[in-house]
């Protein structure tokens, strides 16, 4: 009788540590996929690279600037 | 000394690529990204001095873009919260998109988490910064940048249904029945 229901609690038990694994596993792999999916979104917008507006006035700001004020 | 400030601004130029990703990400909205972006290179280049050569001049400048929108800047600029579906829409526009999360979805995710927890995440999964950098650019301590990462991929995670070893959640692979029919 006692046995049986060792046996019985060490199955729940065996049952609840593979089920926390897998809940682990798989917020692991969760994870990873939001990175993945978020750095093809960031990838994407690099690629874009570097619109004219930002080589327009970087090359203003590059003469010496004694007209630091006029900007 | 010229010469140095030269570099820098050569590198600066390099740099803009990476920053206008951060910014998007971050405010979800290409025409208030681009401004921050330029305000950041301004700020950047009047602070110079500021700038200790050889160390991270990314970090530098997303410590001061993440500050920018941080400020009362964000708050006389537009509301966050309104993410740029048609920014998304041309990123999208490429092939080989179909296995992927829609960018607009992203965008808009990225939007309903605490800004606290967006930028970490962000520039951890993306940004190539480590979570000591990030601890600077925040100003707080290494482990509660963890933990805010932690925190925002589980919600990202939750948002975008994405659960289980397949690649898609139950959502998503009913929407893509939707619309392939």
């Amino acid at each position: 009788m006692k046995k049986k229901t060792d046996i019985g609690q060490n199955n729940k038990l065996k049952k609840n540590v593979r089920r926390i694994r897998l809940g682990v596993h798989r917020n692991r792999h969760n994870r990873a996929k939001v990175d993945r999916h978020l750095r093809a979104l960031y990838d994407e917008i690099v690629k874009e690279g570097t619109p004219d507006r930002f080589a327009r006035l970087l090359k203003q700001l590059e003469r010496p600037q004694d007209e630091e004020e006029s900007t | 000394m010229m010469t140095s400030v030269q570099t820098i601004q050569a590198e600066m130029l390099t740099a803009i690529p990476s920053l206008r990703a951060f910014a998007i990400s971050l405010c979800g909205n290409v025409d208030f990204a681009d401004d921050l972006v330029q305000e950041t290179l301004c700020r950047a280049l009047k602070h110079l001095h500021s700038f200790q050569p050889g160390t991270n001049l990314n970090a530098w400048l997303f410590t001061i873009l993440r500050n920018l929108f941080r400020s009362d800047y964000r708050k006389r600029r537009r509301e966050v919260g309104d993410a740029d579906g048609h920014y998304a829409e041309r990123l999208c526009a490429q092939p080989e998109q179909d296995d992927k999360i829609q960018f607009g979805e992203m965008l808009a995710a990225l939007q309903r988490l605490q800004p606290d927890q967006r930028e970490a995440l962000i520039l951890i999964a993306t940004a190539g910064c480590s979570y000591q950098e990030v601890a600077k650019i925040c100003n707080c301590p290494v482990g509660t940048i963890k933990s805010r990462v932690n925190r925002a991929r589980m919600r990202l995670a939750e948002l975008l249904e994405i659960d289980g070893p397949e690649d898609f959640g139950p959502g998503h692979a009913l929407r893509a029945v939707h619309v392939t029919n």
